[in-house]
């Protein structure tokens, strides 16, 4: 790959704004993904990173703002091209998101037939090679429901991988893994940034994974950015709240919000004669 | 070893009236097993909303979180009365727990986050909700008509054997319940036209109203009814249940159009299966009267056999026919639109289930008046 290539934006977001109902969960975001980067999505729970990754992926119209994925907006595109457009990306959902009635091999094999015109019987050859590349290849007979959550998860990226994506998306990928899997997971992340040069995306909240694997981090709070940058940064962020989630640190109570048990409490002193 | 916990210590709660003040003192354990009514009925026996209640919690040896809850609900009880509180003692496990517990503003945020609806906001919601479901279902056809009849036009078409596999297990595999129905059917058509019919020593005639009141009517519809029990249920569980592990959303990111891969040969497979189980139905069902009328009206069966022929028109199978792939349409939509649209977790499912049968009885037999009716005016 030449360089210019490596830093050139392939997902772009625009004051993205997104709403459930009347309920503002983005209120303007503006990110860009360059190539070959790993960015990871931080914040507490609720925040809106499955939100944000669901409006980057295209699965969900932004109320207001837009998206770009290698300069074109998705909703804006008809179906042909947003489908041709959509098979540079792989996606690991959190529960693997298998197709109930396929075995793991055939869902692995699905796109390469779908998309490639594959004959099944090599494109099954072909699963076989993604499914040990995340140590799944003794259970590519089994149906997703005979899995395991961690299998499925690593089943689903083998899917994931198959049409050799140029980005890739995980939503939690450890959420739920064993730490030595999970860590496992990590690794594979690096390797195929380092050695297929995939663009990567993930939301997390394992600490450990974020320490591995960020290149890029950007903190989600209360619909916006908090802070963006590489981890350092983010360390060093004057918003108290950034520092203190890298911390594991539970964030002081804003002055002011005693309560009236509390203060029912502090009048005992003066009480006791 | 193991040590069973000791029983909680009953609660006994002294109250006391000094000067200006209520003395209400707590003993035993403010837990599950002790949480008696006398502490909120003391607390709620205070005097005048003048006097100040002092609390003495000093010798409260247990608390958890059921006791501390009723502690607190009592308290705000007071403080929503204007009576003035205040803690004399608290013991070391109450301090620590009620300063754990979270804010009382934080939970009256919760409580008032949602009120409820006014009735004008009501009607206008549900307005809304019947026109975006009207709009979804109406986008829902016209993706599935494009996926099923101009898309294979122009080379984006649909896979054979995606549609064949719906064929077989919503038309194959319906076979022998379709079957029994419908030769139980025909047994009652052609006894109640025999009821009928011996007045005016027309026994022959069975096979006439049997014939026609299948190929017609009853062929069509009631295979319409078994399949909307058996498939529309099945359609919207299964896609329902992929909506809720986000297999869809999977097919989307994977360029797989959900309407070209899922809802597209479930309707397709559907309009394939149905007419044939009709027809198999009209067959069977006509076998029916012919076991009635030849074995038991003792009806020549040659006689039978021709009476059927002379009085079932080509013309009526294929009215039947036009009619059950309408029917197989309805019953595919609806399936495909309640699954489709499952929101929220596995619950949602089975409500979709039961609205997706529901639905498509209506519509199918609200669609077969208006064909008969269509077919009365100008047939
Ligand atoms: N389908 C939905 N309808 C309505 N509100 C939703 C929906 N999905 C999410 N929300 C709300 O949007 C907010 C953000 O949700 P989101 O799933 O993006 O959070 P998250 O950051 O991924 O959280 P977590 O880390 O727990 O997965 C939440 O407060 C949630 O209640
Ligand atoms: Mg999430």
């Amino acid at each position: 790959m030449n360089p210019s290539a490596r830093d050139e934006p392939i997902l772009e977001a625009r004051d993205l704004i997104a709403r459930y109902g009347d309920r503002t969960v983005l209120a303007g975001i503006n990110l860009t993904v360059r190539r070959g980067d790993i960015l990871t999505i931080l914040g507490g729970s609720g925040c809106g990173k499955t939100t944000l990754l669901r409006h980057l992926i295209g699965l969900a119209v932004p109320a207001s703002g837009q998206v770009l994925f290698l300069g074109h907006n998705l909703h804006a595109l008809d179906d042909a091209e947003a489908e041709r457009l959509r098979r540079r990306m792989g996606v690991l959902f959190q529960g693997g998101a298998l197709f109930g009635s396929l075995t793991v091999e055939e869902n692995v094999a699905l796109p390469l037939v779908e998309h490639l015109g594959m004959e099944l019987r090599l494109a099954k050859r072909i699963a076989q090679i993604q499914l040990s590349l995340v140590e799944m290849q003794h259970a590519a007979q089994l149906l997703p429901g005979e899995l395991s959550g961690g299998m499925r998860k690593r089943a689903g990226l083998a899917r994931a991988l198959a049409l050799d994506p140029e980005i890739l998306f995980f939503d939690e990928p450890s959420a739920g893994l064993d730490p030595i899997t999970s860590a496992g997971l990590d690794q594979l992340i690096l390797r195929l940034n380092r050695e297929m040069g995939m663009t990567i995306v993930v939301v997390t909240h394992e600490l450990p994974s974020i320490f591995t694997i960020t290149r890029t981090a950007l903190m989600l709070d209360q619909g916006r950015i908090a802070a963006s940058g590489s981890l350092e940064e983010l360390q060093n962020s004057p918003n108290p709240r950034v520092r203190q989630f890298l911390q594991r640190q539970i964030p002081d109570r804003p002055p002011g919000s005693k309560s009236w048990i509390e203060a029912a409490m502090v009048a005992k002193g003066s009480a006791d004669s | 070893m193991e040590s069973k916990p000791e029983p909680a210590s009953p609660i006994r709660v002294t109250t006391r009236a000094e000067n200006g003040h209520l003395l209400v003192r707590v003993e035993g354990d403010l837990v599950l097993q002790g949480y008696s009514p006398e502490l909120r009925a003391a607390l709620q026996g205070t005097p005048s909303p003048a006097g100040e209640v002092w609390l003495d919690l000093e010798s409260v040896g247990r608390i958890n979180t059921i006791g501390a809850a009723a502690l607190l609900e009592s308290l705000s009880e007071l403080r929503t009365r204007g009576v003035p509180f205040r803690f004399l003692a608290l013991s070391v496990p109450v301090r620590s727990l009620l300063a754990a517990l979270p804010h009382e503003a934080a939970i009256e945020r919760t409580r008032s986050l949602r009120p409820p609806p006014g009735i004008l906001e009501h009607v206008g919601g549900e307005a809304y909700t019947a026109w975006e479901h009207l709009h979804q279902i109406a986008s829902m056809a016209s993706q599935a008509l494009t996926w099923c009849c101009i898309a294979p036009l122009t080379g984006r078409g649909l896979k054979t054997h995606f549609v064949l596999q719906q064929v077989s297990r919503h038309g194959v595999d319906a076979i022998p319940i379709v079957s029994l129905i419908m030769f139980v059917i025909g047994l009652i058509l052609a006894l109640q036209a025999d009821y009928q019919l011996r007045q005016f020593a027309a026994t022959i005639y069975i096979a006439d109203l049997v014939g026609v009141g299948l190929t017609r009517e009853l062929g069509p519809l009631m295979t319409a009814v078994i399949l909307s029990g058996r498939s529309a249920a099945s359609i919207a569980a299964e896609i329902g249940t992929m909506r809720v592990t986000e297999e869809i959303d999977a097919l989307v990111t994977m360029g797989m159009n959900p309407f070209k891969y899922l809802i597209a040969p479930r309707i397709l497979g559907l309009i394939i299966a149905l007419p044939a189980l009709a027809l198999l139905g009209d067959c069977i069902g006509i076998l029916g009267g012919y076991v009635i009328g030849v074995f038991y009206k003792d009806i020549p069966s040659a006689s039978y056999l021709a009476e059927t022929r002379y009085a079932v028109a080509v013309s009526d199978v294929l009215t039947g026919l036009a009619k059950s792939a309408a029917f197989a349409a309805i019953i595919g939509l609806v399936g495909c639109y309640q699954g489709y649209y499952v929101r929220g977790g596995p619950q949602e499912i089975g409500r979709a289930t039961t609205t997706a049968v529901v639905l498509s009885l209506f519509l199918v037999i609200a669609a077969d008046l208006f064909f008969t009716f269509l077919f009365y005016l100008f047939g």
